[in-house]
C-alpha cells in the first residue's frame, strides 16, 4: 500500500485534534445519493436512490446495492469505485473465513473486518480515506442486524438508518415511523416512503409502491 | 521405526446417549524405554470441547497450544465457543498448512454440538477429516483398538456404561502393544 516515498500517512492530525481527512470524507459521503437501512422483526431492509447521470445509461448495467455472502447485502453513500473495492476486499474475507471453519462468517465479524479495512486506509502511507459508508445489511443466528460502516473504520448497529443527501430528514421520518415489530413488508413500504421524502418524484414512487402490492 | 512410533500413544473417543466419553493412554517412550507415565494427551479446550493428540509428543504438545491460542481469540471476537464441528475444520486447515512438513500427530476430536449432540471425528497428520457416528481410534494401539471397539460398542449407551466400555476397550487394547500403556485417562462428557 503506497510506495517507498509514501510511507508517512496523508491523514494527519489537526491541531484540535481531527482527522481533517477524514472529515472531507463525511462530507463527499454527505454529498452522495441517499441511502437507507431498516432492521424488521423477521429481516433488514436496505434501499436506495438509483439516480443515472443520463437516460442514455443502460440501467441494468448499475448495481448499487451489492450482496458479500448469501444472507449479508451491503449499500452505499459516496463514491461508488470505493464502495467496489470494500466489496472485494469483505467478499475475499467472508470467503476465508468459510473457507477456514466452514461456516458462515457472522454479521458481526465481516463488518468488523471491513471497518480495520477502512481504517488502516487512515493510517498507512500514501493512501487517502475510503469516500463511502456502507450499510451491511445481514441475517445469521443473532438475527436480521444492520451496521453502518464510515470512513474513519468506526461502525455502529442500528434498528433504522440513512446516509447521503437529506440524511436529517430521512432520519427524522424513520424515527417516526420506526416500531421494533415491524414486519419486513412494512419495512420496504417504509423504505420506499423515507426516499420520497425529496428523493424520488412522484411518479416513481407510485411505480415502486404499486410493485410491492 | 516409524516417526509415529517414537513415543507410543493410543487415543479412543466414543458417542454415547447425549454424551461422548475420550480416552488415552499414559506412557511416554523414548522407542522402547518408558520415560514417564502420567503423560498428558487429552487436552480440554472448552466445557464441551476436548482434543486429543496422538504421535509425536512434541508435536501434540506445539499443536496443542496453537490450538488453545486460535480457540481463545476466537472466543474473544465472536463472544461464544466454538462449535465441535467448527473446530474440527480449524484442526484440519491448521495441519494442511504444514503439508510438506507435517505436524506428525493424529487427533482425535470429541464434544458435544448444538443441543449437545455428541460430534467426534479424527484425522490423519495432513488433515483429513474422518467423521463417524459410533467410535474413532487413533495412535499405536489403532489396529488393537478398532478390534476392540467393534465388538464392544453398542450404540446410546448412558454415561456410566460408556465409560466402562470405553475404559476396557482402551485397556485391552494397549496391553497387545508394546509402545502405549500404564493406565488409561478417560473423560466422560
Amino acid at each position: 500500500m503506497g510506495d517507498s516515498q509514501y510511507s508517512f500517512s496523508l491523514t494527519t492530525f489537526s491541531p484540535s485534534g481531527k482527522l481533517v481527512q477524514i472529515e472531507h470524507a463525511l462530507t463527499a459521503v454527505g454529498s452522495g445519493q441517499t441511502s437507507l437501512g431498516i432492521k424488521a422483526a423477521n429481516g433488514v431492509v436496505i434501499a436506495t436512490e438509483k439516480k443515472l447521470p443520463s437516460i442514455l445509461v443502460d440501467e441494468t448495467s448499475v448495481q448499487k446495492i451489492q450482496i458479500l455472502t448469501p444472507n449479508i447485502g451491503v449499500v452505499y453513500s459516496g463514491m461508488g469505485p470505493d464502495s467496489r473495492v470494500l466489496v472485494r476486499k469483505s467478499r475475499k474475507q467472508a470467503e476465508q473465513y468459510q473457507r477456514l471453519y466452514k461456516e458462515t462468517i457472522p454479521v458481526t465479524q465481516l463488518v468488523r473486518e471491513t471497518a480495520a479495512v477502512m481504517q488502516e486506509f487512515t493510517q498507512s502511507g500514501g493512501v487517502r480515506p475510503f469516500g463511502v459508508s456502507l450499510l451491511v445489511a445481514g441475517f445469521d443466528d443473532k438475527g436480521p442486524q444492520l451496521y453502518q460502516v464510515d470512513p474513519s473504520g468506526s461502525y455502529f448497529s442500528w434498528k433504522a438508518s440513512a446516509m447521503g443527501k437529506n440524511v436529517s430528514n430521512a432520519k427524522a421520518f424513520l424515527e417516526k415511523r420506526y416500531t421494533d415489530d415491524m414486519e419486513l413488508d412494512d419495512a420496504v413500504h417504509t423504505a420506499i416512503l423515507t426516499l420520497k421524502e425529496g428523493v424520488l418524484t412522484p411518479a416513481e414512487i407510485e411505480d415502486y409502491l404499486q410493485e410491492v402490492e | 521405526m516409524s516417526i509415529f512410533e517414537y513415543n507410543g500413544s493410543a487415543l479412543v473417543a466414543m458417542v454415547g446417549k447425549n454424551c461422548f466419553a475420550i480416552a488415552s493412554d499414559r506412557r511416554l517412550g523414548v522407542q522402547l524405554q518408558t520415560v514417564a507415565t502420567d503423560f498428558q494427551r487429552i487436552f480440554k479446550i472448552h466445557d464441551k470441547l476436548f482434543v486429543g493428540l496422538s504421535g509425536l509428543a512434541t508435536d501434540a504438545q506445539t499443536l496443542y497450544q496453537r490450538l488453545v491460542f486460535r480457540h481463545k481469540l476466537y472466543q474473544l471476537r465472536e463472544e461464544r465457543d466454538m462449535k465441535p464441528e467448527t473446530f474440527a475444520s480449524l484442526v484440519s486447515a491448521i495441519l494442511y498448512e504444514k503439508r510438506f512438513g507435517p505436524y506428525f500427530c493424529q487427533p482425535v476430536i470429541a464434544g458435544l454440538g448444538d443441543e449437545d449432540k455428541p460430534f467426534i471425528c479424527t484425522m490423519d497428520s495432513i488433515g483429513a477429516k474422518e467423521l463417524a457416528k459410533d467410535f474413532v481410534v487413533a495412535g499405536t494401539a489403532s489396529e488393537s483398538l478398532y478390534g476392540a471397539c467393534e465388538s464392544m460398542f453398542k450404540p446410546d449407551m448412558e454415561p456410566e456404561e460408556l465409560f466402562e466400555t470405553i475404559s476396557q476397550a482402551l485397556l485391552s487394547s494397549v496391553d497387545r502393544d508394546c509402545l502405549s500403556g500404564w493406565g488409561g485417562h478417560v473423560y466422560v462428557v
